[in-house]
């Protein structure tokens, strides 16, 4: 294997392809805390030329290549073997000329048709489906950036916008937009990819929305990709859009649940948010003293009577959209509704990000799985559930997104910054999973970043087989992600390998 | 390492923000300070202290500001560079060691100075309220030739006295010592703080200002860890914003030439001022006043952490900037810290990436001065 690699890097030498075989700790984890150990080698191309000599070079070799855009997956996706090879994709299309990643590259649009529109012409195509073709390597926080002087915004932003928009493809991200537009899988109309041939190497142009739709969420599986057309939208003004928030405060976790699951399920016929988001309120949130706890509407929002549970949801969309959304609240009497401004909209879903990590003197535990409910009503059993597991552990909350047909909670328990308690959380995290993940609640086991190394384990049996044709279509040399199409994925905890570690 | 580093000292979740806003990263993909903060929780301290990469770091705070569990990576750096100091690896100052044989004698208490040469004809005190604290300005201008830097000097002492201000000036001040703390020589800034909180205090001055963003985060917050300081620290923006707001300085609002600004780091993300600068420039310049993309806490680094590691990855980083700043349309660009001025200047004057004609680096002080005629 190490002549392998030591062959793999002089040719890459050769190639004039920036890699690295001595700087590979950083790379065996990613944001997972998981580990599969220390990969050999790091290659860093710069163009889909590079990608393609690299493919090509593996596939004549049988040398197996991970794909990694930013490292930012939660689920292990971008993990290599012990003595593998990563490929870093960041560098694709996002170069100026002198082959530096500063500056931004120029953008081009595209209607659903694949026919180019000046970007002078752009507003005339607010009411059209309309993509920007961008380099793999682009982050949706760079596209937003050059959006919006256009008055445009990518259709999808995942509440982390560092993640590039080929790495949201692969992982199958969701985020703000979600609601309307889907995930990632649904906003992508054409992509280029780097595959493999026998003994050799391709570029592949898929436009096919069924194929787009398979390959979405591969975790990397079937490819390099190199450059994408993602889905961008007019930017709403504030007149346009309507923010409110909706809370229901009872003190019963059970009860709560199912009012809150059922309008759900009654707002989703009526509107059509373009965020819409969750969180138990929680005073463990604060610092002690926090002035947002003084806001005019954030304050009461997170004011709640010990013993009880307050549920708290925020839903902003095109004022058409969601017109109906107070006669909604207005038929469940523990349902509070009231319309705020943008400028507390964005403090409120600040909050709920905030939620997801962050306490003074304490970290949220990544790598965490997500329960996916697949109907609404059945929140108040799973919020039961959830309390019941996390009770006397470590503090944390049930947060999410609301999708239509369907909720993600995230629990993120809170550990301190010791070894140890990190670990704890994290296996709290997986208790929690295997006893709420099942078809007695049904629900799903998901990740925010993809299913990760889970990605054959958890996927449904239609899914296996789609996977292994896709696979075979666009990866015959079996290169990319081998390791992930195992049905016994070898998860370990990275805090195994922390020497540095100590406890507090 | 002397010392583990610990989890709590790292509260890293890995996400890779630090690295994605990283300027060093956007030249050179191999360096991660996500990667280096892995490596030190894997245990691999000593290979972080020996390797070259903690000199790399352009200490410029982006990646706190981004990062979600505010990890202290440039803390981590700080103390390393030290340690390292501590084991006689340091990392050379450019130009020939300059700045850091400058400092070491400037920690001499022995020493005699006579730097005042540069504001004659123009109102100064021995003792007073308000002490001027210059910097290296004086020096500077026999270092780094592609400007005057006393012209910073002089035009914030004229600012001062046309606001009413008669500042201490004195041939006791040293340099603030700010790039012997960033390059581990914890010894010789101890040595120069303390000269120079002596220095001030002696005058009687209660309110020192400067008009360097370096020295003013140092003198305000570094040297406030070394000993509790008897003197308020202020920036010679937020003065000048001020007496504009006041109406003690009245600003015209017609300049002629286009304006830009660029925040430098230590007075932007390390001490958090971004309005003052654009109020004056808004006074100054009126609608010609136009910002770059990446401003404020975004703004990018001028790519030179304390005159250690200018090399062609900082010629990339600058040419990048300038373009961004001509990109405004401005002819000049200006800034609040006279080190980010020599570091564009330096760009400018040797071109070695490609001429970037017809834009200039000015500091605000020289703006505000011209525009008011001083």
């Amino acid at each position: 294997m190490m002549n392998l690699i030591q062959d793999f890097a002089s040719h890459l030498k050769e190639a004039g392809i920036i890699h690295t075989t001595e700087n590979v700790t950083p790379y065996a984890s990613d944001a997972s805390f998981l580990t599969l150990g220390k990969p050999g080698l790091i290659v860093f191309p710069t163009t889909e030329e590079q990608v393609l000599e690299v493919v090509r070079y593996a596939s004549e070799k049988g040398i197996a290549l991970t794909p990694r855009a930013k490292g930012s997956s939660t689920a292990g996706a971008s993990l290599a073997c012990e003595g593998g090879v990563i490929v870093i994709t960041d560098r694709l299309g996002t170069l100026n000329n002198f082959g530096r990643r500063l500056g931004l590259p120029p953008l081009h649009f595209f209607t659903a048709a694949g026919a180019e529109v000046a970007t002078a012409d752009l507003e005339a195509h607010r009411d059209d489906e309309m993509y920007a073709r961008v380099g793999a390597g682009l982050s949706t926080e760079e596209l937003d950036r050059m959006l919006q002087p256009l008055g445009w915004q990518s259709a999808v932003v995942p509440s982390s916008g560092w993640s590039t928009i080929a790495g949201n493809f692969a992982t199958n991200a969701g985020g703000n937009g979600t609601p309307k537009y889907g995930t990632f899988q649904h906003v992508i109309n054409r992509l280029r990819m780097v595959v493999s041939r026998p003994g050799g190497a391709d570029v592949v142009e898929v436009t096919d929305r069924d194929v787009i739709l398979g390959l979405g969420g591969g975790q990397g599986l079937y490819g390099i990709i190199t450059e994408l057309d993602t889905r961008v939208v007019p930017r709403l003004s504030k007149e346009e859009l309507h923010s409110s928030v909706c809370a229901c405060l009872i003190d019963d976790v059970e009860a709560l649940g199912d009012v809150v699951g059922a309008f759900m399920v009654a707002m989703e016929e009526v509107t059509k948010p373009i965020i819409a988001e969750f969180m138990m309120a929680d005073k463990g949130l604060f610092k002690a003293g926090d002035k947002l706890l003084e806001h005019p509407v954030i304050g009461p929002l997170m004011d709640y009577p010990q013993g009880s549970y307050k549920f708290v949801m925020m839903y902003q969309g095109k004022c058409e959209e969601m017109a109906q959304l107070e006669a909604v609240a207005g038929r469940f009497e523990q349902v509070s509704y009231q319309e705020v401004p943008p400028e507390t909209f964005k403090i409120l879903l600040d909050l709920r990000k905030a939620a997801t990590g962050k306490s003074p003197g304490r970290v949220a535990v990544a790598g965490f799985e997500d329960i996916y409910v697949q109907d609404p009503r059945d929140l108040g059993r799973v919020l039961k559930a959830i309390y019941s597991i996390t009770e006397g552990s470590l503090p944390g909350r049930p947060i999410g997104h609301q999708y239509t047909g369907g909720l993600v909670i995230h629990y993120r328990p809170l550990a301190a910054l010791t070894r140890a308690e990190y670990q704890t959380a994290w296996e709290l995290t997986q208790r929690l999973c295997k006893e709420i993940c099942n078809e007695r609640y049904n629900t799903v086991k998901r990740r925010e970043h993809g299913l990760g190394l889970e990605l054959y384990t958890l996927s449904s049996p239609e899914e296996r087989v789609r996977m292994k044709s896709l696979k075979e279509e666009f990866d015959p040399a079996n290169i990319f992600q081998p390791h992930l199409m195992s049905e016994t994925p070898d998860i370990r905890f990275v805090g195994e390998h922390f020497k540095g570690y100590r406890e507090a | 390492m002397s010392k583990p580093v610990t989890s709590a000292e790292l509260p890293c979740i890995q996400c890779n923000k630090c690295t994605h806003v990283c300027p060093q990263n956007m030249i050179d993909p191999t360096f991660s300070p996500r990667g280096y903060l892995l490596k030190a929780l894997m245990g691999e301290g000593e290979a972080l202290e020996a390797g070259p990469e903690i000199w790399q770091c352009l200490t410029c705070l982006k990646c706190r500001e981004a990062c979600p569990s505010s990890t202290d990576w440039v803390g981590l750096v700080k103390s390393l560079r030290q340690e390292a100091k501590e084991q006689d690896q340091c990392f050379e100052c450019k130009h020939g060691r300059l700045m850091q044989i400058l400092q070491r004698m400037m920690a001499n208490p022995s020493l005699k100075q006579d730097r005042l040469g540069w504001a004659e004809g123009l109102q100064y005190a021995e003792q007073g309220e308000w002490f001027y604290f210059t910097g290296c300005l004086p020096y500077f201008d026999n270092m780094f030739t592609a400007n005057s830097h006393t012209s910073i000097a002089q035009a914030t002492l004229k600012l001062l006295n046309a606001g009413g201000v008669v500042p201490v000036l004195s041939n006791d001040e040293r340099c603030c010592g700010y790039e012997c703390l960033w390059n581990g020589d914890k010894e010789t800034f101890s040595k120069l703080a303390k000269l120079n909180i002596e220095a001030i205090a002696a005058t009687g001055a209660k309110k020192v200002v400067t008009s360097c963003a370096e020295c003013f985060r140092t003198l305000k917050s570094d040297y406030a860890e070394e000993q509790e300081l008897p003197f308020e620290v202020v920036h010679s923006v937020t003065l000048i914003a001020e007496w504009a707001r006041e109406g003690k300085l009245r600003f015209k609002g017609d300049a002629e030439t286009g304006v830009t600004y660029h925040d430098p780091c230590r007075l932007g993300r390390y001490e958090g001022i971004y309005d003052a600068p654009r109020e004056i420039l808004k006074a100054v310049a009126g609608e010609r006043f136009t910002e770059m993309a990446r401003i404020k806490g975004d703004a990018i680094c001028c790519g030179v952490g304390n005159f250690s590691n200018c090399d062609a990855n900082t010629k990339f980083l600058q040419h990048d900037r300038l373009m961004e700043a001509k990109g405004t349309g401005s002819e000049v660009m200006v800034t609040t810290c006279p080190k980010c001025r020599i570091h564009y200047g330096c760009y400018l004057d040797g071109r070695p990436i490609e001429p970037i004609d017809n834009l200039v680096v000015k500091d605000i002080t020289e703006i505000a001065a011209e525009a008011l005629e001083l």
